[in-house]
């Protein structure tokens, strides 16, 4: 039967797990690398578009109750392995793993979504020369605002991540948990800007670096197959 | 909070819709399923091309009348781009595909 993982984090920290998940299944443990991983066994028709929106809910549960005490590398939703899948994956990501979520178990990622005045729409202008500098205005007006808000949360933020995306910018602040308050407070006093979104506390996953191609262990792997 | 929610909506039913409609290319909307394996690609040649335009223009090694050929050029590009995926039955958020766990074909490089 597939699985759905949830999430994993390290072996020796004591979760606070629910008792079930996606579509009341019960929650399992797979100790692997000196990581855990959290998951359910589910058939894939158990989810269907008539029902992801609750599943994604249930998961999203799962992983914030994990994730109010320790740091974790949630999953993305739906991401279906076999059990010798997500054996494989823990132990070709142990050492990235445990090495993140070692140096960053006490920090989280506040997200702001900075979304374009024009997004996705094309520019009005007549000219090719005008239409090029309308698009640059664009891209300076949504760096000036990322700029202000790091001023602003300079004192509470650890580090700073950026990505452009289909309707903007979004904008990831890695924060220790204790500076959460303050953050917000500093944001409070910021004049609200409907262009401006902002969420989290959430898993500070866009600081978890990307695989290094060069890896050797990976280029053995690669060899090997 | 009602725009959180909305935008938050809109993921979900994307997601759903992708679970099913993923560059689905059955024999009745083949031609749909094509055009937006071959529209996103190229809008994402597209984006690129414009922020490398953008680029050279500020960094002043384009004369003014290449700025407004590569402009002008870029803006056609766009405008087809957005006719073909309305001919299609497509938005213009299907082109951005979604990979399943690698994400979204156009999201930035982190930062």
């Amino acid at each position: 039967m597939p699985v759905i993982p949830y999430c994993i984090l390290l072996d020796d920290c004591s979760p606070n797990v629910p008792v079930t998940g996606v579509g009341d299944s019960h929650i399992q443990r797979l100790s692997e690398g000196g990581l855990l991983a959290l998951y359910s066994e589910l058939e894939k028709r158990n989810i269907s578009p008539n029902t992801l929106q609750s599943a994604a809910l249930q998961f999203h549960r799962v992983v914030q109750t994990v994730f109010e005490h320790v740091a974790v590398v949630p999953f993305r939703f739906p991401t279906w392995l076999t059990p010798p899948e997500l054996i494989q994956h823990l132990q070709q990501e142990s050492p990235r793993y445990k090495a993140f979520l070692t140096s960053h178990a006490n920090y989280v990622q506040m997200e702001a979504r900075l979304a374009s005045v024009a997004s996705g729409l094309p520019t009005n202008a007549t000219t090719g020369t005008a239409h090029l500098r309308a698009r640059a205005a664009e891209s300076h007006r949504l760096r000036n605002i990322a700029d202000t808000l790091k001023n602003l949360l300079a004192s509470e933020v650890i580090e700073w991540r950026e990505r452009g995306t289909q309707e903007g910018l979004r904008v990831y602040a890695l924060v220790d948990r204790r500076s959460i308050t303050g953050f917000r407070e500093r944001l409070s006093k910021r004049e609200h800007d409907i262009n401006v979104r902002w969420s989290g506390p959430w898993p500070a996953t866009e600081f978890l670096e990307s695989p290094r191609r060069s890896d050797p262990e990976r280029r053995t792997e690669k060899d090997r197959a | 909070m009602g725009r959180a929610i909305e935008g938050l909506n809109q993921e979900l039913a994307s997601i759903a819709s992708g679970t099913t409609q993923r560059l689905d290319c059955n024999s009745e909307n083949i031609e749909q399923g094509l055009a937006r394996l071959v529209l996103s690609l190229i809008e994402l040649l597209r984006k690129l091309l414009e922020r490398q335009a953008i680029r050279r223009m500020e960094g002043g090694s384009l004369h003014d009348s290449q700025i407004e050929e590569m402009g002008l050029a870029l803006m056609k590009l766009e405008q087809k781009i957005r006719e073909l995926a309305e001919h299609f039955g497509l938005r213009p958020e299907d082109l951005n595909l979604d990979l399943g766990p690698l994400g979204n074909l156009w999201t930035d490089e982190k930062k």
